[in-house]
C-alpha cells in the first residue's frame, strides 16, 4: 500500500510553482512537508487533490493513477483551510456531504468526537474560532477513514492545548499503521518528534527527503569556549555556526565523526558541552549554506 | 429522491437554492395571475381571458391576460443555470467535488441532471397551479378557454427557450469567475439576444430565404436548441480542464481571452450597426466595443487599482 | 518531548536510555508493564514508529519482553554475560572516556564517586 507522486508540476500565470515533485508515502508514516512561506506547499496539495490541473505528473494510489481511476481519490483526504465550502453549514450538516463522498465515513464517531471536544453541532462552521475549525477539520479527516490524510499547517496559530490534542489524535491514528499523514508547516518545532520523515520544498522542487532519526544519530549541537578569538578552520568547514557571543560558540555539526571529534578536542576548548538538538538546528545546519532557509522564532 | 450517491450529493448541496428559485417562480406567477384576473374586469372590450381563435392554433400562446407558458419559468431556468454552476465555484464546493473520487464528467452531468429534474418538476407544478388559478378564479361572466394546440406548442417552445436560457447562464458560469461581472455579462448578453433575434428574423424572412413568420420561428428554435446542446457539450469539455487557481478572475480559462474578445467585438458591432444606414455607426460601434472589451478582459485589475487610488486620495 | 536530558541523541535512543534509567532507579521493576507503543507515543508526543523502534531495541537487548496480546513487560534482570558484544562495546567506550578524564586531570577518587553515584541511581 503506497501513494506515489511522480513528476508533479504546476505553473500558475507562467510562474513555475512546483516542479517535478516525486515521493512515496505509506500508511503508518507521518511525513512533514517544510519550506518557507510561499514556497508552494499548499499548491502541491491542491495539485495532488485535482483542484489544480497539473501540467505534468500524477498521483497514484496502489499503482492506479487518480486521473484514470478517480475513485481512488476517496483514499486521500484534504481540507483546504483557505478555500472550503464548510463556512455556511452547521456542523451537524457536514456528514451528509462527507458521507456521500467517503464510503467509510463514520458518522457516529464524528458526533462522538464533536461532543468530546465540546463542539456544538448546531453552530455554523464560520462562527467557530480558529482552533475549533482546526479541530473540526481534523475530526472530518479522521472520520472520513481515508488512508492518506493531508493537513495543511494544522498547528498554525493554535494554543498549546489544541495543538497537543491534534498531535495526540494524529499519533493515535497512525499507531495502527492503517493511516498516513502528510503535514505541512513553516515552523519546524511543531513537527519535532512527530514526523519521522521530512520533505523539504525549496525553489519549487523537493530539495531533500530526510529521515530525522538518522540525521539525529549523526549530528551534534555543541557549545564551545575556545582560547583564541579566531574561529578555527575545522569549525568553519565542518559545522554550522549558530550563535557567537564573545568567546562562546554554538555550533551544529551535521556529521559528527570521530575525526571531527578529535579535531575539536585538539583545540583544547575551555568549555565543551553538548546541547539539546532541535529539528530547527538540523535544518539550519543542513541548509543554511545553500538555501537561506530562515527560521521562525 | 435520487438513487445515485453523486446525484444525492448534488441534491443535498443545491436543494435550498433550487427551492428558493421555485418559490420565487410560484410567487411571481401567482401575483401575475391574480393581477390579470383583477384587471380583466376593468377591460370592457372583452369577456375572454384567452383569445379562443389563437389558442386553437399550433402556435405558442401569449395573450394580454394569460400565457400558456409563464415567463417566470424562463426566469427560473435562467437563474438556475447561473446559481447551480456559479455558487459551487464561489463557495469553493468545487474543491470538494474535484477531490471527491467522482470524475469531472460525472459531476458535470449529475449537476445538470439534478437541476433539470427540479426544473421539469417546477414546470409541471407551476403550470398546473397557474391553470388551476385561472380555472377557479375566472370572474363570473368571463371565459377561460384552453385548447391542446396552443397549450402544447407553448410548452414545447417554452421548454426549448428555457433550456437555451439555462445553457447560456450555465456556460457563462463555467468560464467566468467573478460574481458581479458574471451577472452583468449574462444579463447583457441575454437582453441583447432580443436584438439579435430580430436580425435573424430579418435574414430568414426577408433576406435569402423568404420564409414565413412561423417557419422562421421554428428554424430559430431549432438553431436555439442546437446551440444549447453545443454549449452543454462544450461546457463539459471545459469543465474537465477547470483549474481552480483562476478562481476570482474574470475568465477562468485564460486561453479563452482572445476568442472571447473577438466574438465580443464582432457581436457588439453587428448588433449596433445592423439597423444603421451609414457606415459611421458601424465604425463607432467597432471602436467602442474593441476598447471596452479590451479594458474589460485585459484589465481585470483596473477597478481594483481605481479603488486603491481612491483610498490613497482619501486616506 | 520531555524525554531529553541527552538531547543530542535520536529520540528512540533517548527513550531506550530512559527506560534503562528507570529500571536502574527502581521506578520500573521486573514484571512491570510498560505502556503500549500507542500510549507511550501519546504521552511523549512522539511518532509511534520511533517508540516502536525503541521497544524493539530494548527487546533485542533483553531489557523488556513482549507477550503477544498482553503487553510489554520489564524482564527479570539476568546476570550479564561478561563477554557479550554489548558489554565489550560499552567497556571500550568507558575506557576511551576514562583516558579523556584522566587527561583532563580528574582524580581517581572523584571518578569512582561518579561511577558509584550512577550505579546507585542517585544521579538525576
Amino acid at each position: 500500500m503506497t501513494l506515489q507522486v511522480t513528476g508533479l508540476s504546476k505553473q500558475i500565470n507562467d510562474r513555475q510553482i512546483i516542479q517535478d515533485i516525486n515521493f512515496e508515502w505509506a500508511p503508518g508514516e507521518i511525513i512533514g512537508l517544510v519550506g518557507r512561506n510561499g514556497v508552494g506547499k499548499t499548491t502541491l496539495f491542491r495539485t495532488m487533490m485535482n483542484h489544480y490541473i497539473a501540467e505534468a505528473g500524477q498521483v497514484s494510489i496502489d499503482g492506479e493513477a487518480i486521473q484514470q481511476v478517480p475513485q481512488r481519490q476517496q483514499q486521500l483526504f484534504f481540507i483546504d483551510t483557505q478555500y472550503n465550502f464548510l463556512s455556511t453549514y452547521r456542523l451537524w450538516e457536514l456528514p451528509r456531504f462527507f458521507g456521500a463522498v467517503y464510503s467509510r465515513f463514520d458518522e457516529q464517531r464524528y458526533t462522538a468526537l464533536l461532543q468530546q471536544f465540546k463542539l456544538d453541532a448546531n453552530s455554523q462552521y464560520r462562527r467557530l474560532s480558529k482552533g475549533m475549525r482546526a479541530l473540526v477539520n481534523l475530526i472530518l479527516a479522521l472520520t472520513s477513514n481515508a488512508t492518506y490524510i493531508i493537513l495543511d499547517e494544522p498547528f498554525d496559530g493554535l494554543d498549546v492545548i489544541v495543538r497537543e490534542n491534534i498531535a495526540t489524535m494524529v499519533i493515535d491514528e497512525v499507531a495502527d499503521q492503517q493511516k498516513g499523514f502528510l503535514i505541512s508547516s513553516h515552523d519546524l518545532n511543531e513537527l519535532d518528534g512527530l514526523s519521522d520523515r521530512v520533505l523539504l520544498l525549496k525553489d519549487s522542487r523537493l530539495a531533500h527527503d530526510y529521515n530525522l532519526e538518522d540525521i539525529r544519530a549523526r549530528a551534534k549541537k555543541i557549545q564551545l569556549v575556545l582560547n583564541d578569538k579566531v574561529i578555527p578552520d575545522v569549525i568553519k568547514q565542518q559545522s554550522q555556526l549558530i550563535r557567537v557571543s564573545g568567546r562562546v560558540l554554538v555550533v551544529v555539526i551535521s556529521d559528527y565523526t570521530p575525526a571531527v571529534d578529535q579535531k575539536l578536542k585538539a583545540l583544547h576548548p575551555v568549555l565543551f558541552e553538548e546541547l539539546p538538538l532541535t529539528l530547527e538546528d538540523l535544518f539550519r545546519a543542513n541548509l543554511a549554506h545553500d538555501t537561506g532557509y530562515q527560521m521562525i522564532k | 429522491m435520487f438513487r445515485q450517491k453523486i446525484d444525492q450529493l448534488m441534491w443535498q448541496r443545491h436543494r435550498r437554492i433550487l427551492f428558493a428559485i421555485a418559490l420565487l417562480t410560484l410567487l411571481g406567477m401567482l401575483i401575475g395571475s391574480f393581477v390579470a384576473l383583477h384587471t380583466v374586469v376593468a377591460d370592457h372590450g372583452t369577456h375572454q381571458m384567452v383569445n379562443v381563435g389563437l389558442i386553437k392554433q399550433w402556435r405558442p400562446y401569449n395573450g394580454t391576460y394569460f400565457s400558456a407558458y409563464s415567463m417566470w419559468l424562463l426566469l427560473a431556468a435562467w437563474l438556475s443555470g447561473l446559481v447551480v454552476m456559479h455558487l459551487d465555484l464561489r463557495d469553493h464546493f468545487n474543491q470538494f467535488l474535484f477531490s471527491s473520487g467522482y470524475s469531472r464528467k460525472r459531476i458535470y452531468w449529475s449537476k445538470l441532471k439534478v437541476t433539470w429534474s427540479v426544473l421539469l418538476l417546477l414546470n409541471v407544478v407551476a403550470t398546473a397551479v397557474d391553470y388551476l388559478i385561472f380555472w377557479w378564479g375566472t370572474p363570473h361572466g368571463y371565459t377561460w378557454t384552453i385548447a391542446w394546440p396552443g397549450v402544447l406548442t407553448s410548452w414545447l417552445v417554452g421548454a426549448i427557450m428555457s433550456l437555451g436560457l439555462f445553457a447560456i447562464t450555465w456556460f457563462a458560469s463555467i468560464i467566468v469567475g467573478q460574481s458581479g461581472p458574471l451577472v452583468i455579462t449574462v444579463a447583457g448578453f441575454t437582453i441583447s439576444l432580443a436584438g439579435f433575434s430580430g436580425i435573424g428574423d430579418t435574414i430568414l424572412t426577408r433576406g435569402l430565404f423568404k420564409l414565413t413568420g412561423d417557419q422562421a420561428m421554428w428554424v430559430g428554435l431549432i438553431v436555439w436548441l442546437i446551440a444549447a446542446l453545443v454549449l452543454f457539450v462544450w461546457g463539459a469539455a471545459l469543465y474537465q480542464h477547470l483549474s481552480l487557481e483562476h478562481n476570482g478572475e474574470y475568465l477562468l480559462f485564460p486561453r479563452l481571452r482572445v476568442p472571447v474578445y473577438i466574438v465580443f467585438v464582432l457581436y457588439m458591432t453587428l448588433i449596433f450597426s445592423w439597423s444603421a444606414v451609414d457606415g459611421v455607426s458601424a465604425i463607432v460601434a467597432f471602436v467602442l466595443s474593441a476598447l471596452f472589451g479590451y479594458a474589460w478582459l485585459w484589465r481585470p485589475r483596473l477597478g481594483e487599482q481605481w479603488h486603491q487610488w481612491r483610498e490613497r486620495k482619501q486616506g | 518531548m520531555q524525554v531529553s536530558d541527552q538531547s543530542g541523541l535520536p529520540y528512540y535512543e533517548q527513550l531506550v536510555l530512559r527506560v534503562k534509567q528507570q529500571i536502574v532507579q527502581g521506578i520500573l521493576r521486573p514484571g512491570d508493564r510498560l505502556p503500549s507503543v500507542r500510549e507511550m507515543a501519546r504521552q511523549e508526543q512522539l511518532n509511534p514508529n520511533t517508540v516502536s523502534k525503541a521497544y524493539k531495541q530494548l527487546e533485542a537487548q533483553q531489557v523488556i519482553t513482549t507477550v503477544h496480546g498482553k503487553g510489554t513487560y520489564v524482564r527479570e534482570t539476568t546476570p550479564p554475560a561478561g563477554d557479550s558484544a554489548q558489554v565489550i562495546a560499552s567497556k571500550k567506550q568507558l575506557l576511551t572516556l576514562l583516558t579523556e578524564i584522566r587527561y583532563l586531570g580528574v582524580p581517581l577518587d572523584e571518578v569512582v564517586d561518579w561511577i558509584r553515584a550512577a550505579y546507585e541511581g542517585v544521579e538525576k
